[in-house]
C-alpha cells in the first residue's frame, strides 16, 4: 500500500458544547480516491474546515505528508499542497473568471512579492489559468466577472480555482451542490479526468451515491459525527451499520 | 485611446503644468498647486488601502501629521539637518505602520476602522497635551523650507506627485498588487490559496504609510508649522472625501478629488464661512448620481462600451 498523505487522528469537535465530530479517524493514501458520504449535518464540511485550517479541533490531530498540521493557518496548509474547494461557492466576485484562476496559480509560484513588475509579464500563470479554464469548460468566459456567471459556471470556476492551486491533495466539498440533474455529469467527468491523471490524492464529499460507487477507491460513511464505515465500495455496501443507515430501507441519500 | 497617444497626452499635460505656472510666477498660485500635489500624494496613499486592498482606516492622518511634527521638532528644536529628519520620519512611519498592521491581524472591517480611529485620536490628543514636544495647540512653528523658492518647490512637488503616481500604478498592477486586489475581494479565500494575507497587508500598509509621511514632509515645508489640526480625524475624513469624490480604486481619481476639494475650499470660502456644508451637500449629490466618482464619469465617456477587464 502506498504512503499516507493525509491522516485525521481521533478528531473531536464541539460547537458550544454540541458534539459535531466524535473521534473521527481515517487516512488518505497517495493516489487514493476517497469519498465521504453522510446525511446533512453529519459533520463532513467540519472535517474539511479543520483539515484546511479554517477551524481548530477540540481535540485530535491532523497530519499532512507526515507533518503535524493541527492548528496551522490556512495558507501554510495550502502551501503544503493541500487544496480545497467550497460547498458554498467562494469566489472573487468582482474579478474576471481568468483572474480568479490566475491568482490561484500565482499562489503556487515565487513571484507574488514582486511589487515593481507588471503582473502581465508573468505569462506562465496565464498559461496555467487558460489550461485549467479549458479543463473545467469555461473557455470563452475568461473576461466575464465571476459574479455574472450562472450557478453551474460558478461551480466550475470553484473547481478551476482548486485545480489552479496545484496541490497534490484535493478536497472537493459537494462540487455539484445546487446543480440540476443534467448539469451533474459534466462536473463528474472533470473529476474523473483528474482522477485518471493518477497524480492526485482526492477526498470528495458527495451525496449522489450512484455516481460515487463507480469512481471511489474507498468510501467513508459519517453519521452524526461518527465514522460508521470506511472501506471499498463493495464492502461498504455490505457493511451492516451502513446498510441499516442507508441501503436497508432503500433510502436515497441527499 | 491608444497607449501611445495617452503617453503623449500625459507628457504634454505634465510639460504644461510645469512650464506655464513657472512662467507666470505667482507665488499664490504656486502654493495652491503645491497644496493640491501634497493632498494628491496623501490621497493616493489612502487609495492604495481603501481602493486596492479594502482596508478602511480612520487613522491614516497619523503618518501625515507625525511626519510633519517629526520634521518640525528635529529641525527646529534639535537643529538636525533636513535629511536626518527625513530618516527619522521613515523610522517613525515604519513603526506606526507596524502598529496598524498588527491591528488588521486582530480586528476586521468596522472594528478595524474603530480601532484605527482610536489610535488616530490618541495621537491627536498627544499633540495637544505634550506641550514640551509638540507646542500644544499652538503647534510647532519655524520650519524652514528646503526649497529656495516657490517655483522650485512647485516643480519638485509636481515631479514627486508624478513619481508617486507611477510607483503606485506599478504596485497595483504587480503580482503583489493583484494579491491585494484579491484580499479586497475575498480576504479569507486568498489565505486559503496559500497567501499569507498578513504579510501582504503589512507591505501595503507600510508603503501607504511612507507615502502619507512624504506628503506630511512636504506639507510642513510649505506651511512652516505643524499643528494638531493635521492629526485630527477630520483630516482623515477630508482625504477619504477626496478619494471617494475623485473615484476609489483609480489612483488618478484621488488627484482629481484633491484638486476639486482644494479649489472648492478656496472658491466657496470666499462666499461663506460654512463652505464645508455646501461641499458636503455637493458630495452627497455626487455620491448619489456618480457612485464611481468624477473619474468614473470620465471613464464612461472615454470608453463607453468597454467591459471592466482588470
Ligand atoms: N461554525 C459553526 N458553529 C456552530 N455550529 C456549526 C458550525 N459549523 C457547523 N456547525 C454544525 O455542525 C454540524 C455539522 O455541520 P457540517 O457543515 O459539517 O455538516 P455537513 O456534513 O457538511 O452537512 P451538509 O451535507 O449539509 O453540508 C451541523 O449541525 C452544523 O449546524
Ligand atoms: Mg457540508
Amino acid at each position: 500500500m502506498s504512503e499516507e498523505v493525509l491522516r485525521v487522528q481521533n478528531l473531536k469537535k464541539s460547537f458550544g458544547g454540541i458534539r459535531v465530530l466524535e473521534d473521527v479517524d481515517f487516512s488518505l493514501r497517495k493516489g487514493e480516491f476517497k469519498t465521504i458520504i453522510g446525511p446533512n449535518g453529519a459533520g463532513k464540511t467540519t472535517i474539511y474546515n479543520i483539515v484546511s485550517g479554517v477551524m481548530k479541533p477540540t481535540s485530535g490531530k491532523i497530519f499532512c505528508k507526515g507533518q503535524d498540521i493541527t492548528g496551522l493557518p490556512p495558507y501554510k496548509i495550502a502551501n503544503l499542497g493541500l487544496s480545497r474547494s467550497f460547498q458554498i461557492t467562494n469566489l472573487f466576485p468582482d474579478l474576471t473568471v481568468l483572474e480568479n484562476v490566475r491568482i490561484a496559480a500565482q499562489a503556487k509560484g515565487k513571484d507574488s512579492l514582486k511589487i515593481l513588475l507588471d503582473y502581465k509579464h508573468f505569462k506562465n500563470y496565464f498559461e496555467t489559468a487558460n489550461k485549467i479554464l479549458t479543463m473545467v469548460h469555461l473557455t470563452g468566459k475568461e473576461d466575464l466577472l465571476a459574479k455574472d456567471l450562472s450557478h453551474a459556471e460558478k461551480r466550475k470556476l470553484e473547481m478551476g480555482i482548486l485545480l489552479a492551486m496545484g496541490g497534490d491533495i484535493l478536497l472537493f466539498d459537494e462540487p455539484t451542490a445546487g446543480l440540476s440533474a443534467e448539469e451533474v455529469p459534466e462536473l463528474f467527468k472533470i473529476i474523473e479526468e483528474i482522477k485518471d491523471t493518477k497524480e492526485k490524492s482526492i477526498l470528495l464529499i458527495e451525496h449522489k451515491i450512484n455516481i460515487i460507487l463507480g469512481i471511489s477507491d474507498t468510501i467513508a460513511v459519517l453519521q452524526n459525527g461518527v465514522l460508521i464505515g470506511d472501506d471499498t465500495p463493495e464492502k461498504i455496501q455490505q457493511n451492516q451499520a451502513v446498510q441499516d443507515a442507508y441501503f436497508g430501507g432503500g433510502a436515497v441519500l441527499g | 485611446m491608444k497607449t501611445k497617444n495617452k503617453l503623449v497626452l500625459a507628457l504634454a499635460l505634465l510639460a504644461a503644468v510645469l512650464v506655464v505656472p513657472a512662467l507666470i510666477g505667482s507665488s499664490y498660485i504656486h502654493s495652491i498647486i503645491i497644496t493640491i500635489c501634497i493632498y494628491s500624494i496623501f490621497a493616493i496613499s489612502y487609495d492604495l488601502l481603501l481602493g486596492y486592498t479594502g482596508i478602511v482606516s480612520f487613522g491614516h492622518t497619523v503618518y501625515f501629521g507625525v511626519a510633519a511634527y517629526v520634521v518640525a521638532f528635529t529641525t527646529v528644536k534639535l537643529h538636525w539637518p533636513f535629511l536626518a529628519a527625513v530618516g527619522m520620519v521613515i523610522v517613525v512611519c515604519v513603526a506606526i505602520s507596524f502598529i496598524f498592521s498588527l491591528v488588521t491581524l486582530r480586528t476586521k472591517n468596522v472594528y478595524f476602522s474603530m480601532v484605527t480611529m482610536a489610535i488616530g485620536q490618541l495621537f491627536y490628543v498627544m499633540s495637544t497635551k505634550l506641550y514640551a514636544i509638540t507646542g500644544g495647540d499652538d503647534g510647532l512653528p519655524g520650519v524652514k523650507s528646503i526649497f529656495p523658492n516657490k517655483t522650485v518647490f512647485y516643480i519638485a512637488a509636481v515631479l514627486i506627485l508624478v513619481c508617486v503616481y507611477l510607483f503606485s500604478k506599478r504596485l497595483v498592477n504587480s503580482p503583489a498588487g493583484r494579491v491585494l486586489q484579491g484580499v479586497k475581494e475575498n480576504d479569507a479565500r486568498i489565505g486559503m490559496l496559500g497567501y499569507n494575507t498578513f504579510k501582504f497587508k503589512s507591505i501595503v500598509i507600510q508603503i501607504s504609510g511612507l507615502l502619507a509621511g512624504l506628503a506630511g514632509i512636504l506639507y510642513v515645508n510649505l506651511n512652516g508649522i505643524a499643528t494638531p489640526s493635521i492629526l485630527n480625524s477630520s483630516m482623515t475624513l477630508q482625504i477619504l472625501f477626496m478619494v471617494i469624490l475623485g473615484g476609489v480604486g483609480t489612483l488618478h481619481g484621488p488627484v482629481i478629488g484633491a484638486a476639486i476639494m482644494q479649489i472648492a475650499s478656496i472658491v466657496l470660502s470666499g462666499f461663506t464661512t460654512r463652505w464645508m456644508l455646501i461641499f458636503g451637500i455637493g458630495f452627497v449629490v455626487v455620491m448619489l448620481f456618480f457612485p464611481k466618482g468624477v473619474a468614473g464619469v470620465f471613464d464612461r465617456f472615454s470608453q463607453p462600451n468597454q467591459l471592466r477587464k482588470e
